[in-house]
């Protein structure tokens, strides 16, 4: 008991310090200062924790993975001026999904912790906590989307259009980042268990990935999957990035409504189903 | 916008018939209490008896769904904002930042409290001082022992001065000395006119902090009182006697005389085979009873002194009140006298509590997983690609096809025009006579593959055992029947069930504990799934992609 011995003796001197401190009037928070606050939270211990170091290795080596044995195999059949100008669209949406994923194991470490408890019991909107959450996404989000664009730029892509589509690549493929941190958000958030979150949102990442056109054409799929194929999101968001990159040839395709249309509305239906969803759990829990 | 008060009693906490159900089990019926100005009272009860409950709705993170309750004269419903600016909650685990160090969680809660960055600054020294802290204010929480963590959580809710605390089971799992901590700055509390409100399962600790005693048990509460007003209803410590000859009993009950309350004296039965007394004073009393007995010339086995532990005033209090002190389970009786302590540890809120050090560790660890699954699907790359090479070299792109044809198990191919065809190419793989270098890449293509899995898998549940179906795995592109090929050998990964949180559960210490605390069923057995789909997908591609 020498420590409480120790701390009595302490009291009287630290008592007065934390008296007055505590006799102070509350402070009023201003909702924005804590949005700003919770977002530098989840967002200054990236570079320290590794966060944004994994981005890059995870985007180098889905490019290696990728590429370096898949290049001589399935450049010839792309029908593109180069695999890295048909391969690119899934580097950076592969990218973004991890960054969705790492976004889902901390809102579920936040959640199985009790700080999204605590947040709330404290005088903060119920809102901002999610806000925050979503910028910070978008940060990870615009880290992968670097990190995918450097190492396509290494094994050989090259935007082949005009500014402003490029500009579009990159907030299509912003979007779809956030869309998929709202979607990995709700999950982590509502999940008791961070690591299982974190599996169950590599496997559709994993099976939709390879079961779509960013590694080889729909033809070259089985006859009775290419519908599955062809028209699941990931290969819609393929088939829009690829255009919006360009190309030599004329292989990327044009960019019109009915190349990115269905992007824009998988996303669309996506954030439909998930708002009034989050909505629904943020209200159960008050 | 400055709320009125709806009360501006001396009272900072009333609670006036407050009810929450949640489906059929009503967590809490019909509770009313009062906590006043720098009081600290004790929510005493045990697994499931509506602690937290009833700290979440005064917290405002339940509605109830009667009655009403009001922090610091604002109602905990219609002004919960303002509720919010008058609290302190610290849950039953620690919530924060694990990657911050101690000092930014405490600016990051300062600040989020509205303090200016250098008011926060200067407010986490003041605290980490205060808190004994100062050593470890620049390491992450995550490194934190138990004590500290408990610590650094409570601090972290006095960045700004609280009307009302809550402190939530605050030495569940903690040490002796860590917790005599907590009890200090919970006393501190008193001092600053903070009035508390903690629950606990810990009679001992109820009755160190607090100036009263509320004892709630399925939602109700059953007494209310000062520590020794309570243990007076249950009978206070109480004198146990064991004698050498149980027909000696009727002749111990004479010899003890007025020590002996008739009510006991009543209650002997002829099975009974100890006789108990009160003893108001203590040693005292056993040392006038054994005097007793002793001029009465009776042989004892054993006779002790014993204080009531958490199981009898639980047992009386829900009891009648009458038959208190006549201990007929031997069990509780060979507990000595400070059971209080030792017997709720075995439930130690494990109903809330996840083992924070195993998570932490999981969770700091999770980014590597992700890592290494991403390393296993660039392993299978690069051993497709192996598996692709050494035919090409052989035979040159002309004859690709040709290789294709006859290792694709998945069934894409390049080659060969569609009509000529099966239906379901890679069924004919074990049968048809395989090109030299094919057979030998394949099969080991697909073992280290799937060991590289399980072992991703195994690592990120460690209860999940897929040892064996690491081993049968291998054999499913070879020796599987013609339909749905990988789908047959997986079933063993799937089938074994994880579910690593659901330790034993069963409550040791409180018989009375309501079944509202079962609801643990794991998250984490479902995902043991994700094997079989993952292998379906790859183990056809791995002979697909050519």
């Amino acid at each position: 008991m020498s420590m409480g011995v120790a701390r009595e003796q302490a009291r009287p001197a630290t008592d007065v310090v934390v008296t007055t401190a505590l006799a102070a009037a509350r402070p009023k928070p201003s909702t924005f200062g804590q949005w700003w606050i919770l977002t530098t939270r989840l967002v200054a211990p990236t570079l320290r924790n590794g966060e944004v170091l994994f981005a890059v290795i995870a985007s180098v080596v889905f490019t290696a993975g990728w590429f370096i044995p898949l290049n001589h195999i399935m450049g010839a059949t792309s029908g593109m001026s180069s695999y890295a100008q048909y391969l690119m669209p899934l580097i950076a949406l592969q990218g973004i999904a991890f960054a969705s994923v790492t976004g889902a194991l901390r809102a579920a470490t936040d959640s199985v912790k009790g700080v999204n408890r605590r947040f709330q019991s404290m005088p903060i909107g119920p809102l901002t906590p999610l806000a925050a959450r979503m910028s910070a996404g978008v940060h990870r989000c615009v880290v992968g989307t670097a990190a995918a664009l450097v190492s396509g730029h290494v094994i050989g892509f090259r935007f082949y259009r005009d500014l402003e589509y490029t500009v579009g690549f990159c907030v299509l493929l912003l979007l779809i980042g956030v869309v998929l941190s709202f979607l990995a958000d709700l999950l982590g958030t509502n999940s008791k268990n961070p690591e299982a979150t974190t599996q169950w949102l590599l496997l559709p990442q994993l099976i939709f990935g390879l079961l779509s056109v960013g590694i080889q054409p729909v033809e070259r799929f089985p006859g009775w999957t290419q519908p599955i194929v062809r028209n699941q999101p990931i290969s819609q968001f393929v088939y829009a990035l690829r255009a919006l990159a360009g190309d030599t040839t004329s292989a990327a395709g044009s960019v019109t409504w009915s190349v990115v249309g269905p992007s824009l509305a998988w996303l669309v239906g996506a954030m439909a189903i998930m708002v009034p969803l989050s909505v629904i759990v943020l209200r159960r829990r008050t | 916008m400055q709320e009125k008060r709806v009360h501006t009693s001396d009272n900072t906490v009333i609670v006036n018939g407050i009810g929450k159900s949640f489906g059929a089990v009503d967590a809490l019926r019909d509770v009313s209490l009062e906590v006043g100005q720098g009081e600290v009272v004790a929510l005493l009860g045990p697994n499931g008896a509506g602690k937290t409950t009833m700290v979440d709705i005064l917290s405002t993170l339940t509605r109830p769904d009667r009655g009403h309750a009001s922090i610091a004269g604002f109602d905990v419903v219609s002004q919960a904002a303002s509720v919010r600016r008058s609290i302190m909650l610290t849950g039953q685990q620690v919530a924060l930042d694990e990657i911050l160090t101690g000092r930014e969680n405490l600016v990051l809660f300062g600040r989020l409290q509205g303090l200016s960055k250098s008011n926060a600054r200067s407010r986490a020294e003041e605290l980490l001082r205060e808190f004994d802290l100062v050593h470890a204010a620049d390491r992450r929480v995550g490194t934190y022992s138990g004590g500290m963590r408990r610590r650094i959580d409570i601090a972290c809710g006095l960045v700004v001065r609280p009307e009302v605390v809550f402190l939530d089971e605050p030495t569940t799992g903690l040490d002796p000395r860590s917790r005599q901590t907590i009890w200090d700055l919970v006393a501190g509390f008193k001092n600053l006119g903070i009035a508390t409100l903690l629950t606990t399962q810990y009679l001992e600790e109820a009755d160190a902090l607090s100036d009263r005693i509320i004892v709630i048990d399925h939602g109700v509460i059953i007494a209310e009182g000062t520590a020794d007003q309570l243990k007076e209803r249950t009978g206070g410590s109480y004198c146990e006697i064991v004698p050498r000859d149980l027909n000696d009993l009727p002749a111990i009950a004479d010899a003890l005389g007025s020590l002996l309350p008739e009510e006991n004296r009543a209650a002997l039965t002829n099975t009974a085979d100890r006789i108990a007394i009160p003893a108001p004073g203590g040693a005292n009393t056993l040392v006038e009873a054994l005097s007793r007995l002793d001029t009465a010339n009776i042989e004892l086995t054993d006779i002790a002194l014993r204080r009531p532990s958490l199981d009898d005033v639980f047992l009386s209090l829900t009891k009648d009140s009458a038959s208190i002190p006549v201990p007929d389970e031997p069990v509780a009786g060979e507990q000595p006298v400070d059971v209080p302590v030792v017997t709720p540890n075995g439930s130690d809120g494990a109903k809330h509590r996840t083992s924070g050090r195993g998570r932490s560790w999981l969770a700091s660890h999770s980014r590597a997983l992700i890592m290494l699954v991403t390393c296993v699907v660039t392993c299978v790359n690069l051993l497709i690609a192996a598996s692709l090479v050494i035919p090409q070299k052989d035979s040159g792109p002309g004859d690709r096809s040709a290789a294709n044809t006859s290792v694709s198990p998945a069934s894409i191919r390049a080659g060969p025009p569609p009509g000529s065809a099966p239906a379901a190419p890679q069924l004919s793989l074990p049968s048809e006579p395989l090109p030299t270098p094919v057979p030998l890449v394949a099969p080991s293509a697909t073992p280290s593959a799937t060991t590289l899995q399980q072992q991703e898998f195994a690592d990120v549940q460690p209860a999940s055992p897929p040892l064996q179906a690491a081993v049968s795995a291998p054999e499913v592109p070879i020796a599987s029947p013609p339909v749905a090929p990988a789908s047959t050998p997986q079933v063993p990964i799937a089938s074994p069930p994880v579910a690593p949180a659901s330790t034993p559960q069963v409550p040791i210490a409180s018989p009375p504990v309501a079944p509202v605390s079962t609801p643990q069923v794991p998250i984490a057995s479902p995902p043991v799934a994700p094997p079989d789909p993952l292998q379906v997908i790859l183990s056809p591609l791995l002979g697909a992609l050519p």
